[in-house]
């Protein structure tokens, strides 16, 4: 299905570089050290979506899933939640399962983010870095995760976001003696950086809402399209002293991961698998199917 | 700590073979010939199924960059699942509708216990105990239960009369095994046993408890419960121009000077004498010799020499033999010079073994006895022509004790190297007494252990006979041609004392390992 949204880069805002401007060393032995020390709570999340598209409505099934790194393995956890939007109020009333909704576009996404955001906060570990797959802020809907921010801190939680692909422009339009030479900050950072290394830190606020800001650099741990960092601003200040090693941690299970293809931390990828795997135990297109909905014509020809 | 909990889950069945998972928790992998059950409580029924099939499957499918880097990697990345395709054996249920339950996926499967391997193979309550062991990779095992313990079975005694043959390349296991067979058959069966030994002191030192010195033996005896003791009735038999030499451990006390008599032996036995010539040919001795026997023989020179000087006079002149045949017909055979010549030789060769006078004439009392073990070792220059005249001459006499219900006592005969005895193109019929037993073995309570290195060494007239097949570690190609499932690796990997086999009346046992003999097995180290 479409991720665009998620993805897309947040409303026009303001940013300025916490250090300077290049590139900065990271330490996968030290990263190493850091992941391999026992006080070291590490967690993951990451979530796997089915779209179905009916005639009556439009269904999503997500599995939300958090992975614990914990001593004894990877210890996963999950949510399987389904809704199904339409537009027929006659249909609505026929059962509470379903979703009345003039925007399922819109509306989907906050379910989505209300049941990504509970999830996590129910089930994150005190005092824990928190690898969460996606931006902090992207689109309207997206500024109210900013609201969890202060039971992250509260917990000792440090959330660390991660952007793959972004068409974001947040940096070279900010440093004139950027703008004119690359597409976008992705396509800047990858010739700015070596492998190994990442950007200076950022700070980005929202001109029109300051509550909106967040801290962030580009990593290049392999030679392939870096990844933006992202951190709460609060997060990043009560942390501030590990973040350095932290990064040395990403850098790390980046390399764990190993996959140039598709470079991201590998407790990230293993939530995405199990949040895949679990996304199977339900055949959500047949369950679809067999409740008489009928779909539309494109999901009939291109529903995988 | 590994192995605390150990479970699989099922996913379903494909080809016929349930497909399980472990458990987290489960630290390793099942080895082939392991028996896992299934309980559904719900139904009351439970399910037993061997592992056919077993691998490991690394479920997180790491990246080898990490190492590459020479950085250590995530030890959770490393976690591995065991895979395994396990055939149904045994259902306990409680349906009477003429189906077959199902088995539920997801369902949890633990490794079976003692009791429940028992109902899976369909166990006896008597019968020599071995271990049900597994081949994985080159690694052998004991098939243990969760506590740890070693699953045994009980080989069905019925096997004894249905015939074994034991292969195996020397210090495979093969003899040892032998000799735990034998010990059971005498202490526990109450039978008697004939053993020829052809090399060494292999069978001759079983009056003497074994000296076990490898823990793994000494812990799978005290599972047993078995302790180290020599067998009590207990005779040597040897032919009195070979004697045994009492400086490898041999105890003169139990040992028999024995003789072949003129005057007693069946002259079919003489045909074990002859090498080298056809089987038409062999036929001849046996009525030539049972006519001098009988009316040819100089009253003053019954011996065989004198039958050597007969046989040579004639040859000397047109080799016309007067004969009578086993069914008492008076015939002539002429036989062709070579042939002669061949015979002579022969004859010649075995003059030693007959008649000496401070050596007794073994008969069947000696060897029918109940709890007695006889060994007649054969082992030395020319033991094989005596061991091949002495065998068949005794196989006649117990076939005829047993026809005649003179003898009620179980016998069990042994014979190593078959081949020295018996030539591998011996037909059906010129195996004689032998093929008798062996077809008539469960009637009349006679069975046969053939041992041989080699699986081609048998007479070819054995062949179908022979119900019971263990292969110690020995050529795969020729444990395979007799319908036993073995791999070439898992052969090449057998240690010793682990055999694959096909059993008679207990087909599903395929990997077993053979306790050490208490008598007469001799460990040597620390």
């Amino acid at each position: 299905m479409d991720f665009s949204w998620v993805s897309s880069g947040p409303p026009e805002g303001r940013v300025t570089n916490l250090e300077p401007i290049g590139g900065y060393g990271l330490d996968a032995r030290r990263g190493q050290s850091l992941m391999n020390d026992p006080k070291t709570l590490v967690s993951a999340y990451d979530e796997s979506i089915n779209k179905y598209n009916a005639l009556e409505g439009t269904a999503f099934f997500t599995s939300h899933s958090i992975v614990h790194v914990a001593q004894s393995g990877y210890e996963p956890l999950n949510l399987l939640a389904m809704y199904f939007y339409t537009r027929s109020k006659e249909l609505q009333g026929k059962s509470p399962h379903l979703t009345f909704s003039m925007n399922p576009s819109m509306d989907s996404q906050k379910d989505y983010l209300k049941d990504k955001l509970d999830f996590i906060l129910s089930n994150a570990v005190k005092n824990s870095v928190l690898l969460i797959d996606g931006p902090i802020i992207a689109g309207d809907v997206y500024t109210t995760f900013m609201s969890s921010v202060p039971e992250f801190v509260s917990r000792g939680i440090l959330p660390v976001f991660f952007v793959k692909n972004s068409d974001s422009n947040m940096v070279i339009d900010n440093f004139s003696e950027l703008g004119s030479k690359y597409n976008s900050d992705l396509h800047w950072s990858y010739n700015a950086l070596k492998t190994g290394q990442r950007s200076s830190f950022f700070r980005y606020v929202d001109r029109r809402n300051a509550r909106n800001a967040k801290v962030f650099c580009y990593m290049k741990a392999m030679d392939v399209s870096p990844v933006r960092v992202e951190f709460f601003v609060e997060s990043f200040e009560q942390h501030s002293s590990s973040i350095p090693l932290v990064m040395d941690m990403l850098h790390y299970l980046t390399i764990v991961q190993g996959d140039d293809h598709n470079p991201q931390v590998r407790p990230i990828a293993i939530a995405e698998m199990y949040a895949r795997e679990t996304l199977k135990l339900v055949n959500f297109q047949r369950l679809m199917r067999e409740s008489g909905l009928h779909p539309t014509m494109n999901q009939e020809r291109f529903a995988w | 700590m590994r192995g605390d909990v150990m479970n699989w889950i099922v996913l379903g069945e494909s080809n016929g073979r349930i497909r399980l998972v472990s458990k987290s928790g489960t630290g390793g992998i099942l080895p082939k010939g392991s028996y896992l059950t299934i309980e559904n409580k719900d139904e009351g029924a439970k399910f037993i199924l061997r592992v056919d099939d077993t691998s490991q499957s690394e479920p997180f499918s790491p990246s080898p960059l990490v190492v590459e880097m020479d950085l250590s990697p995530l030890k959770q990345d490393q976690e591995c699942q065991n895979v395994i395709s396990a055939y149904r054996v045994k259902d306990i249920s409680a349906r009477s509708d003429g189906l077959i339950d199902f088995i539920p996926p997801q369902s949890l499967a633990r490794k079976s216990t003692q009791e429940e391997v028992d109902l899976a193979l369909g166990s006896h309550d008597t019968g020599p105990l071995v271990f049900i062991a597994a081949i994985h990779s080159s690694q052998n095992q004991l098939i243990k239960d969760e506590s740890g313990k070693p699953i045994t079975a009980r080989l069905p005694e019925e096997m004894f009369y249905h015939q074994i043959m034991v292969c195996g390349k020397t210090g495979s296991g093969k003899t040892v095994a032998t000799k735990y067979l034998a010990q059971y058959f005498v202490e526990e069966m109450h039978g008697a046993v004939l053993a020829i030994n052809v090399k060494d002191v292999d069978f001759l030192k079983m009056d003497k408890p074994s000296v076990a010195r490898n823990p793994e033996v000494v812990s799978e005896w005290a599972h047993l419960g078995l302790t180290s003791r020599g067998m009590e009735n207990y005779v040597i038999y040897y032919p009195a121009t070979i004697p045994i030499d009492s400086s490898q451990g041999v105890s003169p006390e139990v040992c028999k000077k024995v003789t072949l008599d003129v005057g007693v032996i069946d002259p079919e036995s003489l045909a074990g004498l002859l090498q080298g010539i056809t089987d038409a040919a062999s036929q001849t001795l046996p009525s030539i010799f049972r006519y001098w026997q009988k009316t040819g023989r100089r009253p003053d020179d019954f011996t065989f020499s004198g039958f050597v000087r007969y046989f040579s006079a004639k040859s000397e002149d047109d080799r016309t033999f007067d004969t009578i045949t086993a069914r008492g017909d008076d015939s002539v055979v002429t036989l062709h010079k070579g042939t002669c010549e061949n015979i002579l030789r022969n004859l010649h060769s075995a003059i030693d073994f007959f008649d000496n006078d401070d050596a007794v004439c073994l008969d069947w009392t000696d060897i029918l006895v109940t709890g007695k073990m006889s060994v007649v070792n054969v082992a030395g220059k020319g033991g094989s022509q005596f061991g091949s005249v002495l065998l068949r001459d005794l196989l006649h006499k117990i076939v005829r004790a047993k026809d005649a219900q003179t003898s009620k006592v179980k016998i069990l005969i042994i014979i190593d190297e078959v081949h020295q005895f018996y030539n591998t193109e011996t037909t059906r019929e010129a195996l004689g007494d032998l093929d008798t037993i062996c077809r008539t073995g469960r009637s009349k309570e006679i069975g046969v252990i053939f041992s041989s290195q080699n699986p081609s060494d048998m007479p070819k007239g054995l062949a179908n006979v022979i119900n019971t097949k263990i292969f110690f570690k020995t050529d795969a190609s020729s444990a395979k041609s007799l319908g036993v499932r073995v791999t070439d690796e898992e052969m090449e990997s057998l240690r010793k004392g682990y055999a694959v086999a096909t059993i008679h009346e207990l087909s599903q046992l395929k990997v077993l390992k053979f306790p050490m003999s208490t008598a007469g097995v001799f460990e040597v180290g620390k």
